[in-house]
């Protein structure tokens, strides 16, 4: 069971919020203008790195946003955690 | 006098009370402050149960949570608990325990006789072919294994879950924990300190009070009283005993077990028999001491032989002595202080048999003034004797090899020392490997997990000064690490160890003859794994160590292997000729020992298993008969038979009702969003395939919302109620999911947009009126409405008052009748409920459930999403196209509308079936195949996703998935059923009753 | 045609209206009790901290203004106010206060870029003190609730047990007051009363009032409801 520090509430329980995936992905400006192959990508491929993972979480059962966290995956460690918005140099290393 | 063991004195025991126990059906006597196992000794109990492969007598080997042998059975009826250790279970009046069953008997001892026939992987090899047989097998082993039987009764007692947070968490209170918590919580900090024994002091309860052991000049017991009373007094500090921390996890999370009923009996009144503990440390401080290996030789599972640290505990802390004539076996120090605590006890030590040479410490220097022999450069070779240790057979050592010099000494007791294990459970529990050091012979816990630090013996410290200077040093740091400030202060004292030797590693004594034909060397007793099992499994090309365990079983009883897997896998290293460093250790999991389902249920059990969400007017559908059915988390009435009803009587009679008068649903569990900001509009046609914007105020419209993947996950309506101003439905089920998924989109991808979402589900009470006759119910509750045809038109909703209660009315319909949904503030739901009642009683209105819901629905082939969709089915595959917005650019999930495999041919496609014989009901889910009769594995071309009778059409039909479905109407298609019969069907449109849509707008 | 009849979502537990005194034992040994404060005006409040002219239109209304620091509470003129997230606040008033409350909001915030929405009928409030008040909620709440940690003014969305909880402590380790949703009033009622038992719980009777710590008519409503 992981304490997260949330952004806006600091430090909490994992079982306050929800896992909400790869962080980071954008999704493409026009998708009609994208071909098979790259909506296929945007929809589809995740990186899933043994190491540093760029994810995002929602304070669900709390102030209820979502926020940016880099964690590790083998040791689970906690690197940084940012607001949604807020760039990695303000709270930790970047990919 | 029946307890033939127990010493004249000593002991921390209540001898002036006793209590009387039952164990295999005989009566026994001991005293608070006893174990079962302390108890059974004192009674000269040496036989407590027979081994699980080889059926050989088994006595009891430890004194703690390591012990494999004394696994009992404990209570009776609903509260009878498998796997107790005897160790570590107190003794209370009454208690009745027993040798589970299948340990107690003999008749596999002829398992004995053939030994050499069962081998490590005996079952893998036996049992494997053919594969078949293999249930049949299965069936067979697992009646001879497991070691304990379930309760079969509902358990009667209480468990329950606490949460707790701490700056420090003191797992293990012997000297250096109590050290680290008094330090940690002078300092201010919040302390928990806890420990698996009925009171605190670790070793110090086992020793003896001599001098050379005291603390601060005080006696043992005193200082830990001491220590206690004075952490007890501050506000901050929790003391938990009887509490095993039995995991450690991420983050500083800790799980702790806590008795509060196994050692009364009973739980106190009101109270919980365990409490599962959910502790969230800032910092934590591991002092979970160090657990004896004991040395391996031929026999050495004869009942009497023992770990020397048991032996030392059962005198000094029960006044009990296991034997009447010792031989202690060791490699180390240690074992020297046991053998002066049984000449103290006046018990013979026939001899000190030590693998090294001249041994040389001060202990070794205290048993030859009292006059004990030692037989240095000696091992034991086997123990001799049935159902007793009666005599030790021991040979001269040259290297690792006998030199053939051999001698018998006869003795009841042997104690053995084969070094001591750091508890390094914990440490790596999450990840850690514990590290090899040849000095201290044993692993050690690595480098430290974050915010967490180990004290005392578990760090390889063996001497209690030592202990008591970490202990304090590390409290210090832990406290400082969580904020606070230490005070001044010395570190509590003990005198300076005297002279020492080092430990000499000895892993596997010698027998003279090969190790597959010599007397077996058991390594775990719980599993009856020898070292020639070991050895076996290497010459058959196993290397790993997780590889050997598997094979073997070494470690995988109920003490998951704390007494024998250091020696397994050192003995597997020397088999392999590598280091123990290189062979390393098994991974350490949580639980270190057992615990129940109770604790790990807590209260989430009975009819507080999970929440029972209910309506406003849940106690009205109670009242009147309702049965209902889970949605979720919700309990929604299914149907409501009146006296003498069958199911489908009460259903036909509520269909029919509603078709041809008025029926009521409750319809309050459908979720409901508000939504509104200067963007909402803009949001919402992102969010659904359909337009939003060009919505009226006063309109509602069906929606449909997709997966990015272009996958329908949620519909429902949207009633504009004003200027970017919204109220969404979704379904029962995806109403937390529809808010986290409009959340998510405008949070991650566009903040900028201006719009709000609140859920308001459980704000309003929404009431379902549907049939002919619902204007008249409405017109005859409020007349604030003009429900006339035209003025309030299908797909619109008006504000006004329903039985003088202000209310929101819909007209939308889930039935295809005239239809009015009605909601209003929960708190009035039932009132308005009963007065929509009593306005339809004219009219012979019902009241129907979902059931009736359903069928009313899918005659009219309206999709229930999640039940017709699995978010494998696009709007094309539903044929609702009618539901995309044709001139939209984008919205979620449109581009992948257009993705070759979702343009292509053979998905399946959304239809009706209407099932030959009009009397049989296809069940849902039942899959659907061309022929019938095609050889096993049929291809599979559908499935049936809704499907019921129906008195309206006066047959049986159904709704489906068939691959490529709507172009194949007429065509047959067939469900083959689990008892051989087949459903042949055909395949019709979805709409099933009034297919022009004409009864919903009168 | 008759008043129309509101019901709270404890109606199924008639112990939650009458009140009652802890099983056995006089309710001055009890270690906590229990108690519904049913039908008060819930509103959510949604807009965005850093819109001046909103937060000056809330304090005007108010007369406070609206916290902007996360998980905390103000206490206006018969209000209540909590911090819920960025964008969202919890607006507490008394029974018969709310339908006025919502038409002053509504007006005093129609030309704002925010919104009010009505919540009474969804949700209700519990509240839980006394003595072991704190050992209760740790049953079910991974919340740490010692005064050193959550003082007075703490308020914060979470869970309690299995359900979703907006907590507010009223007095630091002793007094809170749990807002639930309506569906989830019932269970959660119930998981309240098994787990105060081994402390000894009281049952006080509902009482529709909104507690205010400054409030003297609060202070009188509280000795009725002892005595
Ligand atoms: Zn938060």
């Amino acid at each position: 069971m992981f304490q997260i520090d949330c952004p806006w509430c600091g430090p909490r329980d994992q079982q306050e919020f929800s896992y909400a995936g790869e962080g980071g992905i954008q999704r493409p400006q026009d998708p009609s203008a994208t071909t098979d192959a790259e909506w296929a990508d945007y929809l589809f491929m995740r990186r899933n790195p043994r190491g540093m993972h760029h994810e995002q979480w929602r304070h669900v059962h709390g102030c209820g946003q979502f926020f940016q966290v880099t964690r590790h995956t083998v040791t689970y460690r906690i690197e940084s955690i940012r607001r949604m918005g807020e760039s990695a140099a303000a709270g930790g290393e970047s990919s | 006098m029946s307890q033939t063991h127990r010493l004249s004195q000593g002991g921390g025991i209540d001898r002036a009370r006793e209590l009387t126990f039952t164990f295999n059906g005989r009566r026994y006597q001991g005293h608070p402050g006893d174990t079962l196992a302390s108890a059974l000794l004192a009674n000269g109990v040496s036989v407590i149960g027979r081994s699980f492969k080889y059926h050989r007598p088994r006595g009891i080997v430890g004194a703690g949570p390591e012990e494999p042998n004394a696994i009992f059975q404990v209570g009776t009826g609903a509260t009878t608990r498998p796997d107790q250790r005897a160790t570590q279970v107190e003794l209370f009046d009454g208690l009745v325990a027993s040798t589970s069953a299948r340990l107690g008997f003999d008749p596999l001892s002829v398992n004995n006789m053939f030994a050499r026939m069962l081998p490590a992987g005996f079952y893998y090899k036996t049992f494997k072919w053919p594969a078949t047989y293999w249930p049949r097998y299965e069936e067979k082993i697992r009646a001879v294994a497991g070691i304990g039987e379930s309760p079969i009764e509902p358990d009667a007692d209480r468990y329950d879950h606490m949460n707790a947070h701490c700056d420090v968490l003191v797992v293990g209170g012997g000297p250096a924990g109590l050290a680290a918590a008094q330090r940690a919580a002078s300092a201010g900090a919040r302390v928990i300190l806890v420990d698996e024994n009925p009171a605190f002091g670790g070793s110090l309860l086992s020793g003896r009070d001599a001098p050379d052991n005291h603390v601060d000049g005080r006696s043992n017991r005193d200082w830990i009283a001491n220590t206690v009373a004075e952490l007890a007094a501050m506000p901050d500090v929790r003391l938990l005993t009887r509490t095993t921390a039995f995991g450690n996890y991420d983050h500083n999370f800790i799980g702790l077990m806590e008795d509060r009923g196994d050692y009364l009996g009973q739980p106190a009144a009101h109270g919980v028999r365990h409490r599962l503990w959910r502790v969230r440390a800032r910092q934590v401080v591991l002092a979970t001491g160090a657990l004896e290996r004991p040395l391996v030789f031929g026999n050495n599972d004869r009942p009497g032989v023992m770990t020397a640290s048991a032996v030392s505990i059962y005198i000094n802390r029960y006044g009990v002595t296991p034997g009447y004539r010792a031989v202690v076996f060791t490699n180390n120090d240690s074992a020297y202080g046991t053998a002066l605590d049984l000449h103290a006890a006046g018990i013979d030590v026939a001899a000190v048999v030590d693998v090294r040479r001249r041994p040389s410490g001060a202990l070794a220097a205290a048993v030859r003034a009292a006059k004990i022999p030692i037989h240095d450069g000696c091992t034991l070779i086997k123990a001799r004797g049935g159902r007793r240790v009666r005599s030790v057979e021991i040979g001269r050592l040259s290297g690792e090899q006998l030199t053939g010099d051999r001698w018998k000494i006869s003795c009841d007791l042997v104690a053995s020392s084969g070094g001591w294990s750091p508890v390094v459970h914990l440490h790596c529990h999450i990840g850690s490997k514990p590290v090899w050091d040849d000095q201290a012979a044993c692993f050690l816990p690595g480098a430290d997990n974050p915010g967490q630090t180990s004290a005392g013996s578990v760090t390889g410290h063996f001497n209690l000064r030592d202990c008591l200077a970490q202990g304090f040093e590390r409290g210090d740091a832990a406290a400082a690490a969580a904020g606070f400030e230490p005070t001044a202060g010395t570190a509590p004292s003990a005198p300076a160890a005297g002279e020492t030797m080092p430990i000499r590693p000895f892993w596997l004594a010698p027998s003279g003859a090969p190790i597959s034909r010599g007397p077996k060397q058991f390594v775990d007793f719980q599993n009856d794994t020898s070292a020639a099992d070991i050895a076996l499994a290497v010459r058959e090309g196993y290397e790993s160590v997780e590889h050997v365990k598997r094979y073997t079983a070494l470690g995988f009883g109920t003490d998951q292997g704390k007494l024998g897997n250091i020696n397994g896998m050192a003995i597997l290293a020397a088999t392999l000729g590598k280091s123990i460093a290189e062979t390393g250790t098994t991974t350490f999991r949580p639980a270190y020992t057992p615990i129940s389902f109770g604790a790990l249920a807590g209260r989430n059990a009975g009819h507080l298993f999970d929440p029972e969400r209910k309506t406003a007017m849940h106690e009205w559908h109670a009242a009147h008969g309702a049965l209902f059915e889970n949605v979720g988390q919700w309990k929604r009435p299914w149907y409501y038979p009146k006296d003498g009803e069958s199911m489908q009587e009460s259903l036909d009679r509520e269909c029919q009702t509603t078709r041809t008068a008025a029926g009521v649903l409750d319809a309050s569990t459908l979720g409901k969003i508000e939504v509104h900001g200067a963007d909402a509009d803009r949001f919402l046609d992102l969010i659904y395939t359909g337009a939003r914007r060009n919505m009226k105020t006063g309109t509602c419209r069906y929606g449909l919302m997709l997966h990015e993947d272009g996958m329908i996950f949620d519909d429902g309506v949207t009633a504009k109620l004003g200027d970017n101003h919204y109220f969404l439905t979704t379904t029962t089920g995806g109403a937390a999911g529809v808010m986290n998924w409009l959340e998510a989109w405008h949070q991650t991808e566009w903040p900028d947009m201006d719009v709000f979402f609140t859920s308001i589900t459980d704000q309003w009470a929404t009431i379902a009126v549907n049939g002919p006759k619902s204007r008249e119910v409405l017109q005859a509750l409020c007349n604030d409405i003009d429900f006339d045809r035209d003025a309030f038109a299908f797909m619109t909703f008006r504000e006004g008052t329903v039985a003088g209660v202000a209310a929101r009315v819909f007209r939308i319909s889930f039935t295809g009748e005239l239809a009015f949904e009605i909601n209003v503030d929960a708190n009035h739901g039932r009132y308005v409920w009963e007065a929509v009642m009593a306005a339809g009683a004219p009219y012979g209105i019902t009241v129907y459930g979902t059931e009736t819901m359903h069928i009313l629905r899918a005659e009219k082939g309206f999709i229930v999403a999640g039940q017709d969709t699995d978010g494998s089915m696009t709007p094309m595959d539903m044929g609702m196209q009618w539901a995309v917005g044709k001139k939209k650019t984008d919205f979620i999930g449109m581009r992948s509308l257009a993705r070759p495999d979702i343009v292509a041919s053979g998905r399946k496609q959304f239809v009706g079936l209407l099932p030959t014989d009009g009397t049989v009901v296809l069940p849902e889910g039942a899959q659907l195949v061309d022929d019938p009769q095609a050889p096993l594995p049929m291809p599979m071309v559908g499935h049936v996703s809704s499907s019921y009778h129906s008195v309206t059409l006066g047959h049986s039909f159904a709704l489906a998935l068939v691959k490529d479905g709507q172009s194949r109407m007429g065509e047959t298609v067939y469900s083959p059923q689990p008892d051989g019969s087949v459903i042949a069907a055909t395949i019709a449109g979805p709409v099933f009753y009034d297919r022009e849509g004409a009864r919903q707008n009168v | 045609m008759s008043e129309p009849v509101m019901e709270s979502p404890l109606i199924g537990r008639p112990h939650s209206i009458q009140g009652q005194p802890a099983d056995g034992q006089s309710a001055a040994q009890s270690g906590v009790s229990l108690g519904e404060r049913p039908f008060l005006g819930h509103f959510s409040l949604r807009g965005k901290a850093d819109d001046e002219a909103l937060m000056a239109a809330c304090s005007r209304v108010f007369g406070i203004a609206l916290p902007k620091t996360p998980n905390t509470w103000v206490e206006g003129e018969g209000v209540v106010i909590g911090w819920m997230g960025p964008t969202e606040w919890l607006v507490l008033v008394a029974a018969e206060t709310r339908h006025e409350w919502l038409i002053s909001l509504r007006e005093a915030l129609a030309d704002q870029h925010a919104g009010v929405v009505d919540l009474s009928g969804g949700q209700t409030l519990i509240t839980l003190a006394g003595e072991h008040a704190r050992d209760v909620l740790a049953k079910g709440s991974t919340l740490d609730l010692h005064p050193r940690e959550a003082q007075a003014g703490f308020c914060t969305r979470s869970t309690l047990a299995k359900s979703a909880i907006f907590l507010r402590v009223v007095e630091a380790g002793e007094r809170f007051e749990i807002v639930v949703r309506r569906s989830f009033a019932d269970y959660l009622w119930q998981w309240l009363v098994d787990a105060s038992e081994e402390y000894g719980c009281e049952i006080l009777p509902a009482d529709a009032t909104l507690a205010l710590s400054a409030s003297a008519d609060n202070d009188f409503d509280e000795a009725v409801n002892a005595s």
